[in-house]
């Protein structure tokens, strides 16, 4: 990063303010041209944003009226607050060259009559034939290529795993933009927005970015590099829905949503659950019908009947305990809808609250347990 | 750093104000046709430029190429090589690009057919103007030696030869451009680029 420092022009001794972007200063005083040659410059740019007040306007509408969000949030939602931060980015570009050994790969067939195997056969006088076969083999040959290439590499300058979203569609939005970039001083981002520090170091980044990527064979090696900052918007609006406040990120050059949260629509989880206790019901009043229909005489005749009632007993209780459970879930979990650069996507947002219909879940284990207790041989059951 | 951190932009010769856009590190005095890296008077280099051939028309771009002029040396202990090596047609002066493209993967192209046509790249002096340069110049014998070597590569493969190329001579050359709708050509050997290789 350029860290302020005192430079004073060489013809005048003015003071003249440091470089931000380009290395040529102009001296405030005497007017004359300056070339600023420390070597600790990293020229700071800026990528303005496009999106205005409307745009951000349709870009939340639009959001609002996806299919697993409240179908009137736009309507019930209330604004909290907006505002832009400006995250850095590391550009890295360069040039890098040397000669690369990569092996060639060459299919080999060997002639009939070079590679000669003997085979034995049985019951000839003198023992041996000769056997001629062709044989195909893989051999890798030593093989050079000359490489010569430019590399423009964006790395995230800040830490974003607080931020609810990583930085992989932003290096792609960097590059895309890369020609509107302006240059821009920190005071001056500030004033429009909360600036992120750019606190991973370049040395950190050009090792285990740019070098990592040069393979280990041969020589190639990086000949030029030049590292700037540059500085994305992205506006974070925050929002109150019911009870519960939610926030959501856009970035402001493509307008493409790059994380947050918002809240799911819950009628789906009603709509699921209603046949899901239907079918439940359906399989537990067939058995509970199945029961009915046998008279009670045979239940007192023959031991496989009141075998068969325990076994029905158990499977509708098991039914009706599982289907219960599953409603409960569905309709009780908090869920939301986590938004990310590839598309909404709905997660659990919290623990389900306890299952008042529990006690059952215990009873139909105990039931459980008892029952197989019993069909054991070596158990304590009679 | 030793030295001055801030370096007036003035020729190291007339001491007239050197010419540059704000992102060049590579600054010209019109006068005495001379190209400078930075502001350093030692790296003064003989400013020129390449005539557009007539059928090509005016142009509409002049843009930045260092100018290298050497001598390249190969070694390699496998006879048949050096028996191929000697036969190829030696390069001419190479060009490589001094103004900053986000496509530069054309340039590499642009080097070795300027190196195989040189008596089409005559130089001259001139004053037209020039896309802004930032290319060091530091790097060009390293480029230089790689080019030499993706050429005998063409021929038959480098594993194991040795290269060494020595710089003689330098210079900063303004290589004409035409507009073509959506795209330039090079008016020398209409070589085609996309609008993009020059970040205007």
């Amino acid at each position: 990063m350029t860290k302020p420092r005192a430079l004073s022009c060489p013809l005048c001794a003015g003071a003249v303010p440091p470089p931000v972007s380009t290395r040529k200063v102009d001296c405030p005083y005497c007017g004359r041209a300056l070339l600023y040659e420390g070597e600790d410059f990293t020229p700071t740019l800026l990528l303005p944003p496009r999106l205005g007040e409307a745009e951000h306007r349709q870009a939340c509408l639009t959001l609002f009226k996806h299919p697993l969000v409240p179908s009137g949030l736009s309507r019930h939602a209330t604004l909290l607050r907006k505002h832009r931060s400006y995250l850095p980015f590391y550009l890295l570009t360069g040039k890098r060259g040397g000669v690369l050994a990569v092996g060639k790969e060459r299919i080999v067939t060997r002639l009939p009559g070079i590679d000669i195997s003997v085979e034995s056969s049985g019951g000839t006088v003198g023992g041996a034939r000769t056997v001629f076969r062709s044989k195909t083999e893989v051999q890798v040959e030593e093989d050079s290529r000359v490489i010569v290439g430019d590399f423009r590499y964006a790395y995230s300058a800040a830490a974003l795993e607080d931020r609810d979203f990583g930085d992989t569609s932003l290096k792609d939005v960097v590059k895309e933009h890369l020609g509107e970039a302006r240059s821009a001083t920190l005071d001056e981002l500030a004033l429009d927005g909360e600036v992120v520090d750019a606190d991973l170091p370049l040395e950190r980044i050009v090792e285990r970015g740019v070098a990592a990527g040069l393979g280990t064979k041969g020589e190639l090696k990086v000949l030029e590099l030049e590292a700037s900052v540059v500085y994305v918007p992205v506006q974070t609006f925050s929002f109150r829905y019911g009870r519960q406040t939610f926030s959501v990120t856009l970035e402001e050059l493509g307008g493409t949503w790059l994380g947050g949260q918002l809240p799911f629509r819950g009628d789906w989880a009603h709509l699921l659950s209603v046949p899901l206790v239907a079918m439940l019901g359906l399989v537990a009043g067939n058995l509970l019908g199945f029961a009915l229909r046998i008279p009670p005489h045979e239940w007192a005749r023959s031991g496989i009947f009141s075998d068969a009632a325990l076994l029905a007993g158990l499977l509708v209780g098991l039914a009706m305990v599982l289907g219960l459970q599953a409603a409960w879930l569905l309709l009780r979990t908090p869920l939301a809808v986590k938004l990310t650069p590839a598309g909404p996507r709905v997660e659990r947002a919290g623990e389900a609250p306890r299952n008042p219909f529990a006690p059952a879940n215990a009873i139909v284990k105990i039931l459980l347990e008892n029952a197989v207790r019993g069909q054991d041989p070596r158990g304590e059951g009679p | 750093m030793s030295g001055p951190l801030l370096r007036p932009l003035v020729c190291p010769r007339c001491g007239a104000a050197l010419e540059g856009g704000a992102r060049a590190r590579i600054f010209l005095c019109r006068s005495c046709q001379l190209a400078t890296y930075g502001a350093d008077p030692s790296r003064a280099v003989p400013l020129r430029f390449v005539r557009a051939a007539k059928e090509y028309g005016t142009p509409d771009l002049h843009a930045p190429f260092w100018r290298v002029e050497g001598e390249f040396r190969w070694e390699t202990e496998e006879g048949s090589k050096s028996r191929v090596y000697e036969r190829l047609v030696p390069l001419g002066p190479l060009f490589f690009p001094a103004f900053t493209s986000p496509k530069t993967a054309y340039c590499d192209d642009i080097t070795l057919r300027y190196a195989r046509r040189p008596e089409l790249l005559v130089t001259f002096p001139g004053d037209a103007p020039l896309l802004d340069g930032g290319r060091n110049p530091a790097v060009l014998g390293e480029l230089s030696r790689l080019a030499w070597l993706a050429y005998l590569d063409r021929s038959a493969d480098v594993t194991g030869v040795e290269g060494r190329f020595e710089v003689r001579a330098l210079s900063y050359v303004g290589v004409p451009f035409c507009r073509r709708e959506k795209h330039f050509v090079d008016a020398v050997l209409g070589i085609q680029v996309p609008e993009v290789y020059f970040d205007l």
